[in-house]
């Protein structure tokens, strides 16, 4: 695990001590703000549902633009070569990347704490759907930075790491959508709604911990860091 | 390409399957085999308390059929989660004596037909194709079975608290009969076929009512489980009174509408009522007072012609009883409603033993800002003063039994003409007891003991009417207030629990929102992004400090 540990905090000094990493989160934050505000007014009901609600949106973006960088910038400096060389495993760089951006997200989460302070001001009384909103937050977030985190070690360039993770990320959050579905079979649109990213997202957003979601979103984490493993591993082939 | 290479990417591939493969039967498995944990504070999404109790106490299997379709729109789909979730709640619970089965009656020509016999038809569901908006069939209904009995959710898409539905509907299988009220006709009480008539469509969903002109000699029946006087505008003979009074202290739940003044046909002020259903009342302590209250903190909005215009006013007379008097004084009935309003109502004062009794419980109380008119009644909003005392007033009350008979010192009132005879039956002597007798005045006791009845009183009969729905449009939330108390009446607590949950969803508080929303949006829009960005700004400058003074050190 000492790998792991030195790529972590290489990774969480890198986010700290660059501008871009406080822009996004300062971007997000904005988003967020308006949203929540705005859609408190709309509804005249004291709870974070507005902010749940567009938190999957604001993700899609912020979660692809906080991996795009992990492995991608690595290629592109010629440093990952160096890395590769250390005796570091590929899953221990893979996840110590992620585990920097994970932590990355939580401060980002926890910066939106005026958001349920204005709602408890204003008459919010019932802190558990908060709490699992949060909860299911963390874990969207950690979804759309490990599909991130693969297209970063798919391809050489940040941007194109940032189009390629939000065109994942969009496919598999939009999939279950009625829009979509409706284009095919019944069956196999089914099957899309309980695929999606959105769909196990929501019950957490009103206050239900589902252990079918937490699996969901485990699952999914755990399969797009095999893939990013996989990618880093096939360059020695 | 060699064969090594091929084969690592082989086995890598074998190795991606297998992953996936696990991953796929984790998710598969996490399906069949789940927790869902509530953590809302009412736990709106688990079933509630008399739920529970009314599952476990089945005697019989219940077998819960969901008729729905496999192949829905996606826009049902959350929905059809939400049922899953509910009915498989209510299996769990039930254990061996719950029976879940969904159904898709798709290809089965002959369950459709049998499905259409019982009143269960297919939905005309919209959804979304491409460009267009298309039509589809779809099942989305419940059937019940209970020993003979059956009971169904036609469309569970529109039910509202879908475990409130359920609920009611396995209440009624289980239960040995439906609930009856019964309604004095007598001494010109409100009609409710006619002047409660939305009140009384509403209450035949969930109860029998029967008719009893207790003036004419008609017995209140013996299986009603509630005796409903709604405002009499005249004097209820003797005899009527009497009745009301052996029921109320043979343990039935009564419910009576005091009206003390109305609302008469020219609009200038109101007029007092000549009944004497409030002398009776107040032979139990529960004293309505022959005043008119008006709250001048909590009340509601009135709109009337002035001049050839129409203006909206606040309406002292129209009294708004809202969460926080409801919260000061808690009951079931009242728990988790918005708000409840009594237009012209009359304060009540509760006197003798019941001031020291701490099971009453206050049904609606006024602010603190309400005064009372005693004499002139006006009610013109443009005359309306707060003149007097200004203090909270009961406004309606529920009095647990046993009750002391009114007519305990006095002569039994004679019957009118084709009355039935009395049939009294005469205290058994002290001597010569025969066998059983002690265990029967015991059994007697108890039952006695366990069904001490109920005695609502409210200053006002005139807020159930459809003319006050007319005349005050807010006045149609009180709809839930009389669902609650008649259910709560007959049924107990249970099923007020379980629509109460969906009730309670907080209200911006308007105050605070006017009073800083500047601060507020400036709060959560730009507070954390400016400190963010001082943060960074600050442990730049630290970093480059430190660099230069290591440069330095170096340096030297």
């Amino acid at each position: 695990m000492k790998g792991f540990k030195a790529v972590f905090k290489r990774e969480i000094a890198n986010y700290f001590s660059s501008w871009m990493g406080y822009i996004v989160v300062a971007a997000f934050l904005v988003f967020m703000g308006f949203f929540f505000f705005n859609g408190l007014l709309e509804t005249n009901i004291a709870d974070m549902r507005s902010f749940f609600k567009v938190l999957p949106f604001v993700f899609l973006f912020f979660g692809p633009a906080v991996a795009m960088r992990l492995i991608a910038e690595e290629k592109k400096l010629g440093s990952l070569e160096i890395l590769l060389t250390l005796p570091i495993r590929d899953w221990e760089v893979v996840l110590g990347k992620f585990a920097a951006a994970a932590v990355f997200l939580l401060f980002t989460l926890f910066c939106t704490w005026p958001m349920p302070a204005t709602a408890i001001y204003l008459g919010a009384t019932d802190p558990g759907p908060f709490w699992s909103g949060y909860f299911g937050a963390f874990f969207l977030g950690c979804s759309f930075i490990s599909i991130g985190l693969f297209a970063s070690s798919i391809v050489k360039d940040q941007v194109l790491a940032f189009i390629v993770g939000l065109g994942i990320s969009f496919f598999i959050f939009v999939m279950g959508e009625p829009f979509v579905s409706s284009y095919f079979p019944e069956w196999l649109s089914w099957f899309m709604m309980k695929a999606s990213l959105g769909y196990h997202f929501t019950a957490m957003g009103r206050g239900v911990v589902d252990t079918r979601d937490v699996v969901y979103f485990l699952c999914l984490i755990g399969f797009f860091l095999y893939l990013s493993t996989m990618s880093l591993t096939a360059r020695k082939w | 390409m060699n064969l090594r290479s091929l084969s690592i990417r082989t086995i890598a591939l074998v190795n991606l399957l297998l992953f996936a493969g696990i991953l796929v039967s984790v998710v598969v498995l996490a399906e069949m085999h789940y927790k869902r944990l509530d953590l809302t504070a009412n736990r709106a999404y688990t079933l509630s308390d008399g739920t529970v109790k009314m599952l476990r106490s089945l005697g019989d299997v219940l077998h819960i059929k969901v008729y729905m379709s496999k192949d829905l729109p996606p826009e049902f789909t959350a929905a059809a989660r939400e049922i899953r979730d509910t009915f498989e709640e209510f299996a769990a619970v039930g254990g061996r004596n719950v029976n879940l089965r969904f159904i898709d009656p798709a290809d089965d020509d002959k369950l459709k037909a049998d499905l259409n016999q019982m009143g269960i038809l297919e939905l005309r569901a919209q959804i979304r194709k491409k460009e267009r908006l298309e039509y589809k069939n779809i099942y989305f209904s419940a059937a019940f079975f209970y020993r003979n009995r059956k009971e169904i959710i036609r469309n569970l898409y529109q039910v509202g608290s879908l475990e409130l539905a359920a609920a009611r509907a396995v209440y009624k299988l289980i239960r040995e009969r439906t609930p009856k009220i019964a309604y004095v006709t007598s001494a010109k009480t409100y009609d409710l076929n006619e002047a409660y008539s939305t009140l009384y469509k509403e209450l035949l969903k969930t109860f029998n009512f029967a008719k009893v002109d207790l003036d004419k000699g008609e017995e209140i029946p013996e299986d009603a489980d509630v005796l409903f006087i709604a405002g009499p505008n005249e004097k209820l003979s003797e005899w009527a009174k009497y009745q009301i009074d052996r029921y109320l202290t043979n343990g039935g739940n009564v419910v009576a509408f005091v009206e003390q003044v109305k609302f008469p046909e020219s609009r200038d002020r109101l007029v007092r009522v000549n009944s004497n259903l409030d002398e009776l009342v107040a032979s139990y302590g529960v004293k309505v007072n022959k005043d008119m209250v008006c709250d001048f903190l909590k009340r509601g909005i009135i709109r009337y012609n002035y001049g050839g215009q129409i203006i909206q006013a606040q309406y002292p007379p129209l009294v708004a009883v809202d969460k926080v008097a409801f919260s000061k004084y808690p009951s079931p009935i009242t728990n988790g409603l918005e708000v409840l309003y009594l237009p012209w109502t009359s304060s009540i004062t509760l006197e003798g033993k019941l001031k020291d009794r701490k099971d009453v419980q206050y049904l609606a109380v006024s602010s603190p800002q309400s005064t009372i008119q005693t004499s002139t009644f006006t009610i013109d909003p443009a005359r309306l003063r707060p003149i007097g005392d200004k203090k909270e007033r009961v406004l309606a009350v529920l009095v647990p039994g046993p009750f002391e008979s009114a007519y305990k010192d006095k002569p039994t009132p004679a019957p009118p003409a084709g009355a039935k005879k009395e049939t009294k039956k005469e205290p058994a002597a002290s001597n010569g007891k025969k066998e059983g007798e002690e265990e029967s005045k015991e059994e007697n006791a108890a039952a006695k003991e366990e069904k001490k009845g109920y005695l609502v009183v409210v200053g006002n009969a005139f807020f159930a009417s459809d003319d006050c729905r007319s005349m005050f449009w807010q006045t149609r939330v009180n709809m839930k207030f009389f669902q609650n108390l008649f259910e709560y009446l007959t049924m107990g607590s249970d099923l007020i629990g379980i629509r109460m949950k969906k009730l309670s969803l907080p209200k911006v508080l308007e105050e605070k929102l006017n009073k800083s929303k500047s601060l507020l949006w400036a709060f959560n829009i730009a507070l954390m992004p400016f400190l963010l960005f001082a943060f960074a700004a600050g442990f730049k400058i630290w970093s480059f400090m430190r660099k230069r003074r290591y440069e330095e050190m170096v340096g030297r």
